[in-house]
């Protein structure tokens, strides 16, 4: 017991280094060295090392197997968007066959919370339900292995970097297409609702890529935004932009 | 000596105990509730344990082995499962197949070159040839979330893949080939697609409800 609670200690102090970088992108990642810095043996060390790895926080080099911190690159974004779309995408489609009454009255409960959120400005409320609207059509497609691939694939993104940083304007077409998804999942519009869970998905990789550019130059890296699918946290005090509606991410 | 190799791997040890042990599943030796415990992993692959235990956590990690006391058991997919794999396999796969058909003419000349080696191989069982053909194409994008994502895919069904290949997985998978050898990309992606939905009756037949 007492190795798994040290390999998941390890785990989350190593994700967290990342994500705030206290650990760079492209660092070397030395077993010995991480034990003698965490204070544990090299057996929990190598097992959140293998764990970030497979959650693309960490790459291998091909020849050496050395490994080091995940860069995170447009192409980085790009392959990973070109991924959820397709999925997202397709749960969508299954979900309007799928979806049960009471699912759809949460997702329209979800769709009134957006927009009173959206109104007060609360990017954070927006951000927790976002995930919660998209896990519930995700669940919805009743493929378990599907929410499994998602998770992999925002939890790549999540450990890489600064996030979407959606403007007011951004927010307020996101609030409007999981509305108009709700609807389209209701009335079993198959077709529709997949493309608009796919028009969707591409908005935000564009949100996101939009940010890399703008913010390369005038952000330091030191952004320490996480999100998981039952989180969202922030700092906005150390943000140099402006904060009106942001952070927003479907 | 030409027979030795250098003593530098370009493989690391662990990756390679990875591979051995996936191959042992494939081969169907390690059966249902067999214990795996890296000591006697270790002696088979004639390496030490460090690379051994590596190997079964990240096994463990993609769900293909599940943790029992202080080891591992191989995980076996159920019916619903089954279904639910298959239903992505067909939706990522149709599309890695279609990328594949995409390639310029030399690119696709090199894939189809080490698709046939793998269909021609005849001292493996045809589960594994289903396997190293289904890998190899969706890893052709090299580290892809694509690639990452069906190989995950076709590690959950390796231990019920064993010889399970359905008496038309041989043609399905040459015309799959034969698709984006003609740079077909529509008809990679349907061929694909019909092979697996053929193969998805065989394996619900097969695995427990």
């Amino acid at each position: 017991v007492t190795r798994v609670i040290l390999a998941d200690q390890a785990y989350r102090e190593l994700r967290a280094a990342m994500v705030e970088h206290r650990l760079v992108p492209g660092a070397p990642l030395q077993e010995l060295e991480l034990a003698a810095a965490l204070g544990v043996s090299r057996t929990p060390i190598r097992e959140a090392l293998a764990r970030l790895h497979l959650e693309g926080f960490v790459v291998r080099e091909g020849e050496t197997g050395a490994l080091s911190v995940a860069q995170l690159t447009r192409a980085a974004v790009e392959d990973v968007f070109r991924l959820r779309i397709t999925l997202e995408g397709h749960a969508a489609r299954l979900a309007a066959e799928r979806i049960s009454l009471e699912e759809l009255d949460r997702l329209d409960a979800l769709v009134v919370a957006d927009r009173e959120a959206l109104r007060r400005g609360d990017s954070e409320r927006l951000g927790s339900i976002n995930l919660d609207f998209h896990d519930t059509i995700l669940r919805a497609s009743r493929n378990r292995m599907m929410g499994d691939l998602l998770l992999r694939l925002r939890r790549q993104l999540a450990g890489f970097t600064a996030f979407a940083v959606g403007e007011m304007n951004d927010q307020s077409l996101f609030v409007a297409e999981h509305a108009e998804m709700a609807r389209l999942l209701r009335d079993g519009e198959v077709e529709s609702v997949g493309a608009l869970a796919e028009r969707h998905l591409e908005a935000a990789r564009n949100v996101l890529l939009r940010d890399m550019q703008t913010t390369a130059e005038d952000r330091p890296p030191t952004d320490d935004e996480e999100w998981d699918d039952h989180q969202t946290r922030s700092r906005p005090a150390a943000h140099p932009r402006g904060s009106a509606g942001r952070r927003q991410r479907p | 000596m030409a027979v030795l190799r250098p003593v530098t791997r370009a493989v690391p040890l662990g990756q390679l105990a990875y591979e051995q042990l996936r191959d042992a599943l494939l081969r169907g030796e390690l059966q249902r509730g067999r214990r795996l415990v890296a000591g006697e992993l270790a002696e088979r692959f004639g390496m030490s344990r460090t690379p051994v235990r590596d190997a079964l956590q990240r096994m463990a990690l993609s769900g293909v082995i599940e943790p029992e006391g202080s080891g591992f058991v191989p995980a076996w997919p159920t019916r619903r499962d089954v279904r639910e794999l298959f239903e992505l396999r067909v939706l990522l796969e149709g599309q890695a197949a279609a990328e594949a058909a995409r390639q310029d003419a030399d690119a696709r000349g090199r894939l189809v070159a080490a698709l046939d080696d793998i269909l021609h191989r005849d001292e493996v069982t045809a589960a594994q040839r289903g396997d190293a053909f289904h890998v190899e194409l969706g890893g052709l994008a090299g580290g892809s979330s694509l690639s990452q994502a069906v190989r995950l895919l076709n590690d959950r069904i390796l231990t019920v893949r064993r010889d399970l290949s359905w008496p038309d997985a041989g043609r399905g998978h040459r015309d799959v080939r034969d698709a984006i050898e003609a740079g077909d990309s529509d008809r990679a992606a349907a061929a694909m697609r019909a092979h697996l939905l053929a193969g998805v009756h065989a394996y619900v037949a097969e695995v427990a409800p």
